[in-house]
């Protein structure tokens, strides 16, 4: 699954299960605990090497590199997920939305208020011109 | 210390690496080269004692290309 050598981590992730959109979230979201890598030497199947930082005050002791990669794998798949659940039902979801807001009315007037209001004070005048109704 | 690699442009950005480059000026020099449609990257450390530095900017550009390339 892994190979672990020179103290990184390399794990091939293949790209019929998952989109190299969502190798950049995982990856991007894991930039923080170690150093990532990523190759792709042949169509079909990235190479993402993972090194672990060095310890800090605020991390002393550094994570084991096979946990890292465990939450990396749980987190690539959790992404391929919710965007897939999004292309399914993304087009329903925004139809909710605007039939919400739609019957509402809220789009129908003019946003209570004035241009010079404070931003802090909006959303009280908002949430009492929608109680109004 | 010199680094040379190879950036796959399914991932990284020629805009991101000269970017990454620019700001990484004062830790290491970094010669930034298309080499196709990939990006070749010469990493030079200024100091021996930041041997993180190439992981560093990988790092750095990785996480700038994501930006550039999801957004």
């Amino acid at each position: 699954m892994y190979t672990i050598r020179d103290g990184t981590l390399t794990l091939p992730v293949d790209e019929s299960i998952y989109s190299r959109d969502c190798l950049l979230r995982t990856a991007y979201w894991f930039t923080d605990r170690c150093y990532i890598f990523i190759t792709r030497e042949a169509a079909g199947t990235f190479h993402v090497t993972l090194k672990a930082k060095p310890a800090t005050l605020e991390h002393p002791a550094p994570e084991p590199l096979e946990a890292v990669a465990g939450e990396f794998c749980n987190a690539l798949l959790d992404f391929e997920l919710r965007e897939r659940i999004e292309t399914r039902t993304g087009r329903v979801r925004e139809l909710i939305v605007a039939k919400a807001f739609s019957a509402s009315g809220l789009l129908d007037d003019a946003p209570p208020g004035e241009v010079r209001d404070p931003v802090a004070k909006q959303p009280l005048v908002l949430l009492g011109a929608v109680a109004a109704e | 210390m010199t680094a040379e690699l190879l950036l796959t442009a399914d991932v990284y950005t020629l805009a991101a690496a000269k970017q990454a480059a620019a700001e990484f000026r004062h830790l290491c020099r970094v010669d930034v080269q298309s080499a196709g449609d990939d990006t070749r990257v010469t990493i030079t450390e200024l100091s021996a004692s930041r041997a993180a530095v190439v992981d560093e900017f990988l790092n750095y550009v990785l996480a700038l290309s994501a930006e550039e390339l999801l957004n």
